[in-house]
């Protein structure tokens, strides 16, 4: 694991522009380009709201744009990488057949782009936080915690993802079928008071899907000016690391056959 | 000192199929992969694309890997530049390689040329810094500064070619990798592809060369490695086993009748009703060898002939075929101002050069009789290989190409030899 960090850290000018590309390349020919790193949460909130807190009447301790921008941002930001990470490897097949890097760099420009997406979109959160009036507090310098716990969660999946999509394109497939149950199962357009009150008995259960723990940290740390739930954070930390670590293993053991049957 | 590239007993296995998988062994292979055990593949879907395949390189030195198709030789520079992994042994590659295998492989289509000069650059394994320097460099020898901040995906396939062989061929590597790549682009291009190589090889690059054009290998490299179906048939001194590779060529092309780039020996055979050509006899004249030469040795070309009728001051047009079917040189009688005498019963034409001038490597003399006038083919028929020593070349594919001279070229009946001075001497 140690030689393959060191290779990474070789290779670290690669990461960089392969993110750049990832984002030039997405962007490119696009007339709104980079716009869309925010029209899609925008959108998405926008909807939420008027479905959820208009129709549906789901009842929220905060404004409902605020409270479902602030779990919005962090989900755009796994499904897209997900999404588009599990397709790096045979997306760039020239690439992984032609010329030898450490495979893992395609997955990391994947999750560099988005976290550029992440950023443009998070100036929407910050003109909500104006508008609600929402204080910053000290809690705010947990985020970047959360975010670290979320990259690992995602590098996980990916690398995993990818790996197996080589393989069995079948994951291909699965993927966003899997991103959509996952929202569900995600305190996003509903809170988690919710599970607590009606579901109880799952409450436990509930949290050992990571991104619980991550969103509700978002949501305790910035609008409820708390610091995070360390049991739920606790618990998504955990289960991303031992993800990630599976993940990374199996993936190398894999690298090795990528080229012989992609 | 220590070798710059170890390939150490390596193999690699390919399953050859339709890449379907089926739905039993979807958890059967994947576990089996894992833990490294077989997978259970029948025999006939196994290919092995090298077996126990062992050399090293010296750094700062050249190596030639040559072989027929299929003989494991690309193979072997995916495995050095770690684009696939061996099945089993080690490859050891010490510094940062670079390979003249896929020119531009790494470009992306929407970006400019400047963007994937500096994408592939660091995929390459150059830094940033590096790249600015060398930037306008890679610009001016790839020829397309017009273009450079052009999508590639509006370049035409020789530019994309050109574009990625600058940034391949300025990474400055400790190992590059080679491959046919100089086949590609004008002969322009070409030269100047085979002058970077050169230039590297100067600065102390380690070279794994791969290459169907054998003159090149000889010139461009120290030792060779000669592969067969995947196992090396011989390592050495290049020319040592350039030489058996070409008399496996040679044997190959009589085995098969025909030949990879011309008909030749036995192929090359024809007699018309007027005459024929019984034999081809290329002799030293230095050592009487009919086989060993060296690049200035004296030889005599002796077209022995039976004429069933006279034939009237024909013509000879004298091909020397390289193995790679390339002419090095040709002789035509009538160019040359040799008048030849008339041809009757049975003789030789003899013709003389004071210098052989071919450059190292094996030859076929095939010799065309044409008439006088009309030019018609009257009979043909070529020489054994004869094998030739001596001097290293440039890098230019046209190397060992030249214009032949000859001192004299006379004709020899058998019953009574008269002597004829040819009346120039080219």
């Amino acid at each position: 694991m140690i030689a393959h960090v060191q290779t990474l850290f070789r290779f670290r000018e690669l990461i960089g522009m392969w993110t750049f590309r990832e984002i030039r390349v997405r962007y490119k020919q696009s007339l709104l380009g980079a716009a869309w790193a925010v029209l899609q949460p925008l959108a998405m909130m926008l909807m939420f709201t008027v479905v959820f807190s208009r129709i549906a009447r789901i009842e929220t301790d905060y404004p409902y744009p605020i409270f479902s921008y602030s779990a919005v941002l962090p989900w755009t930001l796994l499904a897209t990488s997900v999404s588009f990470g599990v397709n790096s490897l045979i997306n760039n097949m020239n690439l992984v057949t032609k010329t030898y890097f450490p495979r893992e760099i395609l997955p990391l420009g994947v999750i560099g782009s988005a976290l550029f997406d992440f950023v443009v979109a998070s100036s929407i959160f910050v003109i909500l936080m104006i508008y609600y009036q929402i204080p910053v507090n000290i809690n705010f310098l947990w985020i970047p915690v959360f975010l670290v716990i979320q990259i690992i969660l995602m590098l996980g999946i990916i690398l995993l993802g990818s790996a197996l999509t080589v393989f069995y394109r079948d994951v291909r497939y699965v993927v966003p079928l899997a991103i959509q149950l996952w929202f569900y199962a995600t305190p996003i357009i509903y809170p988690i008071s919710l599970v607590e009150e009606n579901l109880p008995q799952l409450r436990t259960f509930y949290a050992l899907n990571p991104m619980v723990g991550i969103v509700e940290s978002y949501r305790d740390v910035i609008l409820e000016g708390v610091p995070p739930n360390f049991t739920d954070l606790g618990l998504a930390a955990a289960m991303s690391i031992v993800l990630f670590v599976v993940a990374y293993y199996v993936f190398k053991r894999l690298e090795v056959l990528f080229n012989d049957l992609i | 000192m220590k070798p710059a590239v170890r390939f150490e007993n390596v193999s690699k296995r390919y399953e050859i199929g339709t890449g379907q998988t089926s739905l039993k062994r979807l958890f059967k292979k994947p576990v089996a992969r894992l833990t490294g055990r077989g997978n259970g593949v029948p025999e006939s879907q196994i290919l092995w694309a090298l077996r126990d395949v062992s050399f090293n390189i010296t750094p700062g030195k050249a190596l030639g890997l040559v072989g027929p198709n299929g003989s494991g030789k690309t193979t072997s520079l995916k495995l050095l530049s770690r684009i696939t992994f061996p099945t089993s042994g080690k490859v050891h590659i010490d510094g940062r390689i670079s390979a003249l295998i896929e020119l531009g492989a790494g470009f992306h289509p929407d970006l400019t040329g400047r963007e994937n000069v500096y994408l592939n650059g660091t995929i390459l394994g150059m830094k940033k810094h590096e790249i600015d320097k060398r930037f306008d460099q890679m610009v001016e020898f790839s020829g397309i500064a017009r273009f450079i901040d052009t999508p590639v995906k509006r370049y035409s396939s020789g530019m994309y070619v050109r574009l990625g062989f600058s940034v391949a061929a300025h990474v400055e590597p400790d190992v590059l990798l080679v491959d046919e790549v100089l086949a590609v682009g004008d002969a322009q291009f070409r030269q100047k592809c085979a002058r970077r190589i050169e230039e590297l090889q100067k600065l102390g690059t380690t070279i794994v060369f791969v290459a169907h054009n054998l003159y090149l290998v000889r010139s461009v490299c120290d030792e060779a490695v000669f592969l067969l179906n995947g196992k090396v048939q011989r390592q050495g001194e290049v020319n040592e086993v350039l030489n058996q590779y070409e008399n496996w060529l040679i044997e190959r092309q009589i085995s098969e009748g025909g030949a990879p780039a011309t008909a030749m020996n036995d192929e090359f055979k024809f007699s018309s009703d007027d005459i024929g050509i019984r034999e081809v006899i290329v002799r030293n004249l230095n050592t009487g060898s009919t086989e060993e030469f060296s690049h200035d040795d004296p030889v005599e070309i002796q077209v022995h002939y039976t004429a069933h009728n006279p034939v009237n001051k024909p013509n000879l047009v004298l091909r020397f075929a390289r193995a790679d079917g390339v002419t090095a040189a040709m002789i035509r009688t009538a160019d040359y101002g040799l008048k030849l005498d008339d041809l009757e019963g049975v003789g030789h034409v003899s013709i003389k050069m004071d210098h052989l001038q071919l450059a190292t490597g094996g030859y076929v003399v095939m010799v065309s009789m044409l008439g006088a006038i009309d030019g018609v083919g009257l009979a043909w028929g070529s020489s054994r290989w004869i094998q030739v020593a001596g001097i290293s070349l440039g890098h230019e594919e046209s190397s060992g190409v030249f214009v032949p001279r000859v001192a004299s070229a006379e004709v020899r009946p058998e019953a009574d030899v008269i002597e004829m001075v040819p009346e120039t001497i080219s």
